[in-house]
């Protein structure tokens, strides 16, 4: 078992013949994920890494059994890539686009909502289920196959922890980047919710930045309804006040989305707090 | 990116939102000729991104030209939150009956567009909010449906007026999503003899818009250098550590543990994913332009971003300019070909982000 995705996942790469689709199509399918079909507009005919390309996604489904999408369409035509992939009735998309405009961003998750289809993203670097499947652009050395979910908006940060967490020989059940906001497709509490109900993880890793108060809400959530340990790091206390620190949710505005407020709120719901990578391996050993 | 008051009331004028007649000056404006354009009494309003102007003086009145001229000095000398006045609104003074809160922003829980109205106007709303909670209604919109009959009815009776708030919620809304607004504020409405009446405006454009809305080509603002260089984050900062990470929450990290080991970055910058070897060089530039950096520190570990690449801008970086101490911590997609390149060049890399800062911030202190 892991979470959304494992063996039997069968993905579809929108946009596979860019620079960025095909050469992450190539590691993702030497990880061992099943990359059945990909897509671009004009482009269908060609192989990706032995891929067939399609012209559309409802030719792609026709042909083959697919039950996820990876979009690495540019900000610009995300919207539209993630309607057809949609009403191709794919329940499962990861929308790794940086820069979609907002009013954009409400309509893709909106419309999802409205047809059962989940989100994650967009501005992620997408999931991992070590040893099983990869529908992102981890660097895989970083991970191994273990009981500890990691939910994480960044993506670099999630490799910086699991990278300290496999020198100790701890693994990961899943680990998701729900991506840097201000919006989500999928939110922290829907991925604990998900560690929640999944067998194989034993523990959970919640990796959060400074800005907006997401993790004051996940951090209620984890009071009513998780009962699996919690480690948390907030990155971004030394960060100043009223900057854009990368992500476009990560700015304390006015007293809004401090690090101190997120660590605070966490310890108070019962989440060990981990001050930096290298002490979460340790926190996690505590408590398996 | 944020709107002037009389760049916003521009837009509310296109859309039909009633605003009042102005004269928009600067210091360089010839006043005689501006302030015979309108009629006593007026409201000089300084044109800041920022708010609180009021309680800084930044609003005034003039019952005449002599007065207006004296005014008009006075708040070109002023500073609101140490933003200089540059430009003024000139505007009749409106004969105000009643005053109420209208906003659309978005509501990030539950991803939609969200009406925000209170009875009270001209007060602070996080103030309102907190006071006087049965003040204010929202009400969610459903993106694909646009504001619905039976909602603009319900605003309508929760805020006791008529049928011309709902043309103007309608307006606020087409706004909203016509322009990739990630806020309009009409703080306050108002009630006159006339009708209803913006008095204020403030609005946000959503600057990942920027590529479908015209209003970024029109309007200048000051190019910040991160801009300037196609870096996706630049944030100067005190210290004298040159910090170039590849990943915002790295970054982050990286900044925190800098502070933990007694060091101070000079910045915060971050390259943002699917960036080439032209990018890390850029940030470099930018980066080391700073005069008080002694040493950089670049941070990487990059998925999306390819090691290969990143080598390639550090060695043309140093090719291209004066030397600099520099500690690099490379690690992830491509990393073995990476590391190869710096090191035929002379230059040492690390896999521990610990043993990088710490080195770098020994550095900074040593020279």
């Amino acid at each position: 078992m892991a979470v959304l995705i494992d063996k039997k996942t069968k993905v579809l790469v929108q946009g596979i013949t860019g620079r960025t689709g095909s050469f992450q199509t190539k590691i993702m399918k030497d990880y061992g994920t099943q990359i059945v079909a990909g897509v671009t507009p004009g482009k269908g005919g060609q192989k990706i890494y032995g891929a067939p390309v399609y012209d559309f996604v409802e030719e792609a489904v026709a042909e083959h059994d697919i039950n996820a999408a990876i979009s690495f369409v540019p900000a610009k035509f995300a919207l539209d890539a993630a309607y057809e992939a949609i009403d191709a009735r794919i329940q499962f998309m990861v929308i790794t686009a940086e820069g979609i405009p907002n009013v954009d961003i409400l309509k893709m998750i909106q419309y999802a909502r409205a047809k059962n289809a989940r989100i994650l993203g967009p501005d992620t670097p997408g999931l991992i289920s070590p040893g099983k499947c990869k529908m992102g652009v981890h660097p895989d050395r970083f991970f191994k196959e273990g009981a500890v979910g990691v939910v994480s908006k960044s993506g670099a940060l999630s490799y910086e922890v699991c990278k300290s967490m496999v020198e100790k020989s701890v693994g990961q059940s899943t680990v998701v980047g729900i991506g840097g906001g201000p919006l989500w497709g999928t939110s922290q509490t829907d991925v604990l919710s998900l560690f929640q109900e999944d067998k194989e993880t034993k523990a959970i890793v919640l990796l959060g930045e400074i800005g907006g108060t997401m993790e004051e809400k996940t951090a209620q959530y984890i009071r009513e309804h998780i009962d699996k340990p919690v480690v948390s790091l907030i990155v971004g206390r030394s960060a100043p006040l009223g900057k854009r620190m990368g992500h476009a949710g990560a700015i304390i505005e006015g007293k809004v989305g401090t690090a101190e407020s997120k660590i605070e709120a966490l310890r108070k719901c019962g989440s060990i707090i981990a001050k930096i990578p290298r002490d979460i391996p340790e926190l996690l050993l505590n408590v398996l | 990116m944020k709107l002037f008051e009389f760049e916003a009331k521009k837009i509310f004028k296109k859309y039909g939102i009633p605003v009042l007649d102005g004269v928009v000056i600067t210091k360089d404006t010839d006043l005689n000729v501006a302030l015979d354009t309108v009629s006593f009494p007026v409201v000089l309003k300084s044109q800041v991104l920022t708010g609180g102007r009021s309680l800084a003086g930044g609003i005034k009145f003039a019952w005449d030209k002599k007065e207006a001229l004296t005014k008009i000095k006075e708040l070109f000398s002023l500073k609101i939150k140490k933003y200089p006045v540059e430009t003024i609104l000139i505007e009749k003074k409106a004969n105000i009956k009643r005053e109420v809160y209208l906003s659309i922003t978005i509501d990030r829980e539950k991803n939609c567009p969200v009406l925000i109205a209170c009875s009270e106007g001209g007060v602070d709303i996080e103030i309102n909010a907190k006071k006087t909670p049965e003040k204010i209604f929202k009400t969610e919109i459903d993106i694909f449906r646009g504001l619905t009959e039976y909602s603009l009815r319900q605003i309508a009776k929760k805020l006791d007026m008529g049928r011309d708030l709902f043309d103007l919620c309608k307006q606020m809304y087409s706004i909203f999503m016509r322009c990739d607004a990630n806020l309009i504020e009409i703080n306050p409405l108002v009630v006159t003899d006339a009708g209803l009446v913006a008095i204020d405006a403030k609005m946000v454009i959503d600057d990942k818009a920027s590529y479908r809305q015209e209003i970024f080509s029109k309007i200048e603002r000051k190019e910040n250098e991160a801009e300037k260089y196609g870096l996706s984050t630049y944030v100067k900062l005190e210290g004298d550590i040159g910090l170039i990470s590849d990943g915002a929450g790295t970054g982050m990290l990286t900044l925190d543990l800098i502070t933990d080991y007694g060091g101070k970055a000079a910045n915060f910058s971050e390259l943002g994913g699917v960036t080439n070897a032209d990018t890390i060089k850029n940030a470099m530039k930018v980066v080391s332009s700073k005069p008080n950096v002694k040493v950089l520190l670049i941070s990487m570990i990059g998925g999306l971003n390819r090691m290969n690449e990143m080598a390639e801008g550090i060695i043309v970086f140093f090719k291209e300019h004066d030397p600099i101490p520099v500690v690099i911590r490379m690690c992830g997609t491509l990393e073995e070909i990476g590391k190869k390149m710096l090191k035929e060049e002379g230059f040492d890399t690390t896999d521990d982000l610990y043993e990088a800062i710490q080195k770098a911030v020994k550095l900074s202190k040593r020279c």
